[in-house]
């Protein structure tokens, strides 16, 4: 590893939430680095934290307390939009449920979030087609979502996280609709895109999924209780 | 995302709900085509009226009736003689400035015969003025001119309708004998026509029926009414209208001896009464127009917020990977807009449809218009636009961790 800032840093970051007259401490004093092409899985039983980890180090919320620093800039204090457009430019999100728009075909669903890159961007077909390529999908281009099986939509969905360049692939539960031996392709796929150099952070309850992470970072009660 | 794959995104979606979509359409659709229409009937009044306006010499005319005398007076208008040419040559006389002065006997019912051909015609004995103070102009031959007035001539000028009724296509008119009521007379003019089609409902086709003969010569050798149909006035200017009109009244009440047997009309009252009517009309169609934007409108927005309330998924991945509240807002209103706009085009079109087929039928004549297609439009657009509103505004504000926690 290079002495070079990581890409994530958090300390002392708190998410607080008023319930009523107590307060919900769902994270509480996390201090966390993650470095470019690192491979981390965040594990925890639900309701254990790792969710909001997961919004925070994708932008889709801000802590109520410490400090952020993402790719070297200071982030905790940022508005909806900042965070939107970090969030559209440096960030590959992979869901449990794919998420594909049903409506659009598989080459137009990858290019959706290059309709939220605020500035030009060239050659962007091509550039879906070549993410395809790199999920074994580029013959399913025209093909909609609903013809496809579900490994197959999950593929569709992180080429769609792959087509801006992403500083980081967030990938929630990406296993969690599909049977062990996709589940298990899916994975290696992420492996490959990890040894390509893609940093990537996997969320996940199941120890046998984060076994193909390269460390394993373990949530309970709002607090990391290990990191190896 | 730019306006046109908006527009492309809306299209999709509305072909994805087939039946919810149409149902929506249709609404608009009838909303838009019920607009499209009244404005129709409304043009179509409006235009009507202002060629039979036209055609009846507009604001520059004046008109002198005989009036029926009322019954408590009844027992005085003995000592009145009633509308005669004496009115014409009095009002004449002391106002100057009347362009022409033009007493005319209608005889009716009138027919024209041609070699075994009749016709039946609007006939009018007349003085030469008769056609400045109507708006005739003449197509062939020559007016009624004052010597056949002093000689009681036995000529006659026709309307293009009788003319081409009676004769022949291609065959000379003028100098040919037609016979009223067994009296020959000598067609020495041919009218313009006259043409202001609704369809193919001519508004000017009164005119185009219309025959003069001298006054002096239906008097004496057609029939002997004592009293004039009417007198036509035609003033310089609508400016003078006002006060012409006050001083005819005077002169006649005078020349009648204060029997009130007369009536002094003008367009100016016609004018008032449509526009008092088209102003009824306007607020009828706006009351139309108004209920359909409503019925348009809440049927875009239910339609809208059961989509949105379907695609709480697809906004959470949009705002996910980095949509702003704003571009959602602008995804949902464009796709609102593309619904308004669909029923507008559909609407517009059964609009033409419903004028088109009503144009066929029916004395009251709707008329196409640009306006009232521009209207159809301007509403649709409108109605998508206001009707999209909240519910994008809604879209745009769903947080994307509760919209892709949401089940």
């Amino acid at each position: 590893m290079t002495d070079a800032l990581p890409l994530v840093c958090m300390r002392g970051v708190k998410k607080h939430y008023p319930v009523g007259s107590t307060v919900v401490k769902a994270l509480d004093d996390v201090s966390l680095d993650i470095r470019a092409g690192e491979f981390v899985a965040i594990v925890g039983p639900s309701g254990s934290g790792k969710s909001t980890l997961m919004h925070l180090l994708g932008f889709l919320d801000s802590p109520t307390g410490g400090e952020i620093h993402f790719d070297g800039e200071p982030v905790a204090q940022i508005g909806a939009n900042r965070r939107a457009m970090i969030r559209a430019e440096k960030i590959g999100f992979v869901f449990q449920s794919f998420n594909l728009l049903p409506r659009l075909s598989v080459l137009r669903n990858v290019l959706v979030p290059v309709s939220y890159i605020r500035r030009r961007v060239e050659r962007a077909e091509e550039r879906a087609l070549a993410a395809l390529d790199r999920v074994g999908l580029r013959d399913r281009a025209h093909h909609l979502p609903n013809q496809l099986s579900g490994g197959q939509r999950q593929r569709v969905a992180i080429a769609r996280s792959l087509i801006n360049e992403p500083r980081l692939v967030l990938a929630d539960e990406p296993t969690g609709n599909l049977d062990s031996r996709t589940a298990e392709s899916i994975l290696t796929l992420f492996e490959e895109l990890n040894a390509q150099g893609r940093t990537i952070v996997l969320v996940t309850h199941d120890p046998n999924v984060a076994a193909h992470a390269r460390r394993r970072v373990r949530v309970h009660d709002g607090k990391i209780v290990s990191d190896s | 995302m730019n306006f046109l794959s908006g527009i492309r995104n809306g299209l999709q979606e509305i072909w994805g709900h087939k039946l919810r979509s149409f149902l929506t359409l249709f609404c608009v659709m009838l909303g838009v085509a019920s607009l499209v229409l009244v404005n129709g009937f409304i043009d179509g009044l409006f235009r009507g009226w202002l060629a039979s306006m036209n055609a009846r010499g507009g604001l520059e005319r004046i008109q002198v009736l005989p009036k029926a005398v009322k019954k408590e007076l009844r027992h005085l208008s003995s000592i009145s003689s009633g509308v005669t040419e004496l009115d014409a040559e009095r009002i004449a006389e002391f106002c100057p400035e009347i362009q022409s002065v033009s007493p005319e006997i209608k005889l009716d019912p009138a027919t024209l015969r041609y070699r075994g051909k009749t016709e039946r015609a609007n006939l009018y004995g007349a003085l030469p003025e008769v056609f400045v103070a109507n708006r005739f102009d003449l197509e062939s031959g020559r007016g009624l001119a004052d010597l056949d007035q002093a000689q009681n001539a036995q000529v006659i000028v026709i309307g293009e309708e009788i003319a081409s009724k009676l004769f022949d296509p291609g065959e000379p008119v003028l100098g040919k004998t037609v016979e009223l009521r067994g009296v020959p007379f000598l067609v020495v003019g041919v009218l313009e026509k006259y043409e202001e089609l609704i369809g193919d409902y001519n508004l000017l086709g009164e005119k185009n029926r219309s025959a003069f003969v001298p006054l002096s010569t239906l008097q004496t050798k057609v029939q002997r009414p004592p009293q004039l149909t009417r007198i036509t006035l035609r003033i310089p200017s609508p400016d003078q209208l006002a006060e012409i009109t006050e001083r005819v009244t005077n002169i006649l009440f005078q020349l009648h001896r204060g029997v009130e047997d007369f009536e002094v009309r003008t367009n100016e009252e016609s004018l008032a009464a449509f526009q008092s009517t088209k102003r009824g009309f306007v607020l009828a169609g706006g009351a139309v127009g108004a209920i359909s934007l409503l019925v348009s409108g809440i049927g875009i927005m239910n339609l809208m917020l059961a989509s949105i309330h379907e695609r709480v998924r697809e906004i959470g991945l949009r705002k996910a990977i980095g949509a702003w509240g704003r571009d959602i807002f602008v995804q949902f209103l464009v796709e609102a807009l593309t619904l308004g706009l669909l029923g507008g085009v559909f609407g517009v079109a059964l609009g033409i449809g419903g004028i088109e087929l009503l144009q066929g039928i029916g004395e009251f004549r709707p008329q196409l218009s640009v306006s009232s297609v521009g209207v159809g439009f301007a509403f649709s657009v409108l109605v998508g636009l206001a009707a999209g509103v909240y519910p994008a505004f809604k879209a745009s504000r769903l947080d994307p961790i509760d919209a892709l926690r949401y089940d």
